[in-house]
């Protein structure tokens, strides 16, 4: 006689980031976990100019120069 | 900014050991008349830079240090540490 | 020879003043408003609720002693019951923003994110202000009409 499976909990809808996917427990702008445009925390650094993509070869340029496309909504 | 200390540290086989500041002691040497320099390229020099800083690309260091006044401290900057 | 290795990103995100082009363009700390109410952790929430609608607001910043933000109150965290302290009610370690971020990108995000408003500090956590999107969006709209009116007079002269 097998034995009667165990109930599996319903998995929760996987939560990620809207520019590259990544799973997030929320979103990095607004700490919402409903956000419409949930971002995770590199990709946040990178639109906002915190951080840059690729380091500029000569150790400095900013980031302005070498931004990717806003994130969109 | 590697290069930069890269530069300094190498040119004409001498060691300039360039001594790292961090903000506050940048704004104390200004307020006793030291220079400040950026190295980053004009036009974001032209956009914004710190207070009476002037420009002189990375490559023309060692020109413009011809040109500033020798008697008082010079402090480099760029953009960030990376 | 000295070398200030944090460079500019650390001087603007300190809010310290620059010069050039950019000097006199708005940025989340120019917009941000000084006067938002702040509180204490150990503070009552219904006292600090009755305080900040008292002043016409509908947020509060929770700091330390240093001005260091702690937590956000938005209008849900202050409806929070009477017996709970502001560290209970608060939205803890919120996203904050440095002070020289362009006030075009701040509004855009926050309009994709649908965001009231947002904490605005300097790079050691001390609290410069809270952005209002509506007041990110107004000097968003001043900024690119200023920049259109520019761009027309420039090609009317040529």
């Amino acid at each position: 006689m097998s034995e009667p499976e165990e109930p599996r909990e319903p998995r929760e809808p996987r939560h990620a980031c809207a520019g590259c996917d990544r799973e997030i427990e929320d979103c990095s702008f607004c700490g919402e976990r409903d956000c419409p445009a949930p971002t995770c925390y590199p990709d946040m650094l990178i639109a906002l100019g915190l951080q840059v993509l690729h380091p500029h070869a000569h150790g400095g340029s900013s980031p302005s120069r070498r931004l990717p496309a806003p994130l969109s909504g | 900014m590697k290069e930069t200390r890269s530069y300094m540290i190498n040119r004409k086989g001498r060691t300039h050991m360039p001594r790292t500041v961090d903000r506050r002691e940048v704004q104390r040497l200004v307020e006793q008349g030291a220079q400040l320099v950026e190295v980053l390229p004009l036009e974001e020099y032209e956009e914004q830079h710190l207070p009476s800083a002037v420009h002189t690309p990375l490559r023309h260091i060692e020109e413009a240090e011809t040109s500033l006044d020798r008697t008082r401290p010079v402090i480099v900057y760029c953009w960030d540490s990376a | 020879m000295y070398d200030y290795t944090a460079g500019k990103l650390d001087w603007l995100a300190a809010g310290l003043p620059i010069e050039g082009e950019f000097a006199g363009r708005p940025t989340a700390g120019s917009v941000a408003r000084r006067d938002v109410p702040t509180c204490r952790l150990d503070e009552p929430i219904d006292a600090v609720r009755e305080r900040v609608r008292g002043v016409g607001w509908d947020a509060c910043v929770v700091t330390n002693q240093e001005g260091v933000v702690l937590g956000l109150l938005r209008e849900q965290q202050l409806d929070a019951p009477a017996r709970e302290t502001v560290e209970q009610a608060m939205r803890p370690g919120p996203s904050t923003f440095r002070p020289h971020l362009p006030i075009a990108e701040m509004a855009q995000r926050m309009r994709e994110h649908d965001t009231v408003n947002v904490p605005v500090t300097t790079s050691d956590g001390r609290l410069v202000g809270l952005l209002r999107r509506e007041d990110a969006e107004r000097a968003a709209e001043e900024l690119h009409r200023a920049h259109h009116e520019h761009e027309e007079d420039d090609h009317v002269g040529a």
